[in-house]
């Protein structure tokens, strides 16, 4: 099933749910913001595998090289925003420029957004599932549509101020441009773990995946985001364990084998260290 | 917001004939007329009762909070009925937050309360 619409302004939201697709690789036309409700969708972005789980989104830039596929037994419920290039301009103008500067006429040139992947957290999370719902509904509406397509660059702006911009300036090296590098790779790492937090994932693998020593790769991915890279894993098997809790009635010790752990006890373990309630009471609740 | 009113409130209108047209018409409110100068507003959805009355009375406010599912969507239907916005959405701690008047005086505040800590 696929909900296809292009507003006047050429932005456009594709929704699709299904089981298997396919899409050739392409030059992205438009900055696009790709959401994944429900499974995963494989991507391949300027030639870098990326996963696209519903605990995160994907941001491509005009021109960005990409194909994509789904091959899953459930049906995949995914969601992709394409953002003309000068609605983006004038938009990320409208951001940063002076109101004086926009009345001479003034624009920014097109962003380069950093294209990986973002928390689908907060208000985009909020936005983004009113506008699937609305879809589902059978939104018809332009002005309601370019609403929410507008606030979705908003939340996104936001998001990539907290996970990027900041992320730069914690970083303890001098030069403007080696922090952006280091970001670049730390970004990289980050990617690595998300696509293969269930398999075994040793701190070489991530390393040399992101071009940076065992050390170096230690000590930087701690000081942009607060925790070592086994902490993020960590986090991120729980967080994916608890979504199939959720989501599922998978029993225990598959959820358990599907999000990586070794074995169930240990699971359960960190579990109620992190939550304060046993994998199931935490389901029952849920569910309740 | 100076002060957060959700339950029954008391407001003051200028004319109750174009205040009627503004709650049941533009707010979708259930009105009945309870007099020449009061009548009551309701969304009977999340027990909203307003009492709207030409006469000046205490406790009567100016500033009136209206909870809601989405605010986009919420402020993109009033807008299209008409109703003029003197704030458009925007994020506040409590969550997603829309500002209009209905000519009257009297401040609306279009509330999408969000759990950012979920």
């Amino acid at each position: 099933m696929r909900y296809i619409r292009e507003l006047s302004n050429h932005n456009r939201i594709i929704s699709e749910h299904t089981c298997k697709s396919f899409y050739r690789p392409a030059d992205s036309e438009a900055y696009t913001i790709k959401f994944v409700f429900s499974g995963v969708e494989n991507c391949t972005i300027n030639k870098r595998n990326i996963s696209i789980f519903p605990d995160s989104f994907a941001v491509l830039n005009v021109g960005t090289q990409y194909k994509s596929s789904i091959d899953s037994i459930t049906p995949v419920n995914t969601l992709s925003l394409s953002f003309n290039a000068s609605f983006v301009r004038d938009f990320n103008s409208t951001c940063h420029l002076t109101d004086d500067s926009l009345l001479d006429g003034k624009l920014q040139d097109s962003p380069l957004f950093l294209e990986t992947l973002y928390p689908f957290v907060g208000d985009m999370k909020y936005t983004i599932l009113h506008l699937k719902n609305q879809i589902d509904k059978g939104l018809d509406n332009e002005m309601l549509i370019n609403e929410y397509l507008h606030h979705s660059l908003l939340n996104y702006y936001s998001i990539y101020q907290k996970e990027v911009v900041q992320k730069i300036s914690r970083l303890s090296f001098i030069k403007t441009k080696t922090r952006e590098e280091i970001i670049k790779r730390l970004v990289l790492a980050k990617e690595f773990i998300n696509s293969s937090y269930n398999e075994n994932v040793s701190l070489d693998a991530i390393s040399a995946y992101c071009c940076l020593s065992v050390n170096h790769l230690l000590r930087t991915f701690k000081e942009a985001y607060g925790i070592s890279p086994y902490q993020y894993l960590m986090q991120l098997r729980l967080n994916r364990a608890k979504h199939l809790l959720k989501t599922t009635d998978y029993p225990l010790s598959e959820v358990v084998g599907l999000v990586g752990f070794e074995n169930t006890s240990s699971f359960i373990r960190l579990f109620k260290h992190t939550t304060q309630m046993t994998p199931s009471k935490f389901r029952k609740e849920q569910c309740a | 917001m100076s002060e957060t009113i959700t339950d029954c409130l008391y407001v003051k209108i200028g004319s109750l004939t174009q205040a009627i047209i503004f709650f049941r018409d533009f707010l979708g409110m259930e009105v009945e007329l309870l007099d020449q100068t009061t009548c009551i507003a309701s969304k009977p959805d999340d027990g909203m009762t307003i009492v709207l009355s030409e006469e000046t009375c205490p406790s009567q406010t100016n500033q009136i909070q209206i909870n809601t599912e989405d605010c986009i969507e919420q402020y993109c239907l009033l807008k299209s009925k008409g109703v003029l916005f003197k704030q458009a959405p925007t994020y506040f701690t409590e969550g997603l937050m829309a500002e209009f008047t209905d000519g009257f005086g009297n401040h609306f505040f279009l509330l999408e309360s969000r759990m950012y800590n979920e």
